[in-house]
């Protein structure tokens, strides 16, 4: 009976195909899960990362707050742990509002996420300006997920004022 | 009818294991314990901040719990509670109390420790005495020393009668202070246990500081009191000589616990104390007798110094800056910093969830 394929044969090859399929599907079904899982905790990462060089790293130049000066690279250090310089975040200011895009680009940020900076007063009042945001896209969408990281340091004002310094990476 | 039942059988097979599959094709994420790590990084930038701010040493040192707990919640989320621990340095209030003493017992006490409320590097230091007899009473919660005037309370030996509940105290990081002359055979027994004493033949009475420069040395942290409240450096304490002690048979061994001893070959103990006695918790001090008939002789006023210098880090040197008392959550994160004041002392923050 050459040609004949009998009915258990049949059978076992479909329920080989239902397994793997099923099996397939499962795992295919998961993947967004730990695909956001992995981009959440990216975004916490990355937020986290940036909370630090904005409070410990001094930015190059060191100086890169005096007019003139070629920014390579932006820190709010004063070179002291946890001591913020003032005149370094009045000119991060005044440099997101004349060019988010460069400031991004200064952070090491890929297109593929936006930062928000906040430096606030522990009454929430702004340190520089009229708004905490001294950093932040024009536009922002509420769909994308986001983390914030709050950090504590002090003004290199005569009172050492505490502040607050929020990274949020979208 | 053979091949459909065969049939229906791998059917039931597959489902079996299709079944079973789902049991082990779960999505298994754990949690990164970002979340954590950030509660934990504020709680460390908050200290850091206060410290360099000044904040945090000022209210340390004038004891303003309020100014304290005011500016801890300003920084810290609303999501946790956190508790404040010093530690390192002598307590704010020193809670004595005093063994079935007799009223002449509790003035002699307070005589030896004059002024009771006293100024330490800046900070308000009050010692605070009271008497209570164990046989019908609890040591109340919030002491920090039991002292026993004498090893004979009551015609019995006081630290022998009392040792569950003296046990007991240590075991919640209390202490225990024995003023008394003592026998062989009291070194040998449950004070001698408690207070980690050894025997030789007594010897003579004057002793200096075990060792002033050893920071391992209790010898060298009483004597930072001691230079402190007689108003002294600590290399003026080289000449101090403790004269009037009764006599000791107390051996010095060779440990970090000499607070008091003769100089030279088989040297003596007069002042010794001993720590991490029951759950590696507790303090004990035992202080030779000396001659207390005249607290104005200058003799005796430097044991009397000795003495108050002892009772300092008996206070267990560990105390909190709560505005109410606070007991933190099982689940905990302890964040600490140095402090380099006119003291050096540990501030440690503790944060807790309010919600699990």
């Amino acid at each position: 009976m050459k040609g004949v394929v009998e009915i258990e044969f049949i059978i076992s090859i479909f329920v080989f195909i239902t397994t793997v399929s099923f099996v397939t599907s499962i795992v295919i079904s998961n993947m967004p899960l730990f695909h956001g899982a992995s981009m959440s905790d990216t975004l916490k990462a990355k937020s986290w990362q940036y909370s630090e060089m904005l409070l410990f790293d001094e930015g190059a130049p060191t100086d890169w707050q005096l007019p003139d000066k070629d920014v390579k690279r932006i820190g709010l250090s004063n070179g002291k742990r946890y001591v913020l310089d003032k005149d370094k975040i009045d000119k991060l200011a005044a440099l997101c509002s004349s060019g988010y895009a460069s400031v991004k680009d200064k952070l090491g940020l890929d297109f593929r996420n936006d930062i928000i900076i906040e430096v606030s007063y522990l009454d929430d009042s702004p340190v520089t300006g009229s708004s905490k945001t001294i950093c932040g896209p024009s536009a922002v969408t509420q769909i994308r997920p986001r983390f914030q990281t709050v950090r504590l340091g002090i003004l290199n004002d005569a009172d050492k004022t505490i502040i607050h310094i929020k990274a949020i990476i979208i | 009818m053979k091949g459909f039942a065969r049939i229906f059988e791998s059917i039931i097979a597959s489902v079996v294991i299709l079944t079973s599959l789902t049991f082990f094709l779960v999505p298994n994420i754990k949690a990164s314990g970002w979340e954590d790590a950030t509660i934990q990084t504020l709680a460390q930038d908050a200290l850091e901040s206060a410290y360099l701010n000044g904040t945090l040493t000022r209210y340390v040192n004038t004891d303003n719990v309020t100014s304290l707990y005011t500016l801890m919640s300003q920084v810290l989320p609303k999501s946790v509670d956190f508790s404040i621990e010093v530690s390192g340095t002598v307590n704010n209030i020193i809670n004595i109390v005093c063994v079935d003493c007799t009223d002449d017992n509790v003035t002699e006490l307070k005589t030896m420790l004059i002024p009771l409320d006293f100024s330490y590097k800046d900070r308000n230091i009050s010692i605070r005495v009271q008497k209570l007899s164990l046989a019908i009473n609890d040591v109340p919660k919030d002491t920090n020393i039991l002292v026993f005037f004498g090893k004979v309370v009551n015609g019995a030996n006081g630290i022998k009668t009392y040792e569950t509940k003296i046990n007991s105290t240590l075991s919640n990081g209390g202490s225990v202070v024995l003023l008394s002359d003592l026998t062989q055979q009291d070194a040998q027994g449950v004070i001698g246990n408690m207070f980690n004493l050894s025997w030789s033949n007594p010897a003579s009475p004057t002793s200096k500081f075990d060792d002033l420069y050893d920071g391992r040395k209790v010898s060298h942290n009483v004597a930072r009191y001691y230079a402190n409240t007689s108003s002294k450096n600590l290399a003026d304490l080289s000449t101090v000589d403790f004269t009037v002690f009764h006599q000791s048979g107390v051996i010095a061994d060779s440990d970090l616990k000499n607070i008091a001893k003769s100089t030279g070959a088989n040297s003596k103990a007069f002042v010794r104390a001993n720590y991490n006695i029951v759950n590696s918790n507790g303090r004990s001090v035992w202080i030779n007798d000396y001659t207390r008939t005249d607290h104005n002789d200058r003799f005796t006023k430097t044991i009397d110094n000795l003495t108050k210098a002892s009772i300092m880090w008996a206070s267990g040197e560990k105390f909190k800056l709560d505005i109410i008392k606070k007991e933190p959550a099982p689940v905990n994160f302890r964040t600490g910093i140095l402090v380099f004041d006119k003291d050096v002392y540990t501030v440690e923050l503790i944060v807790w969830r309010i919600y699990f």
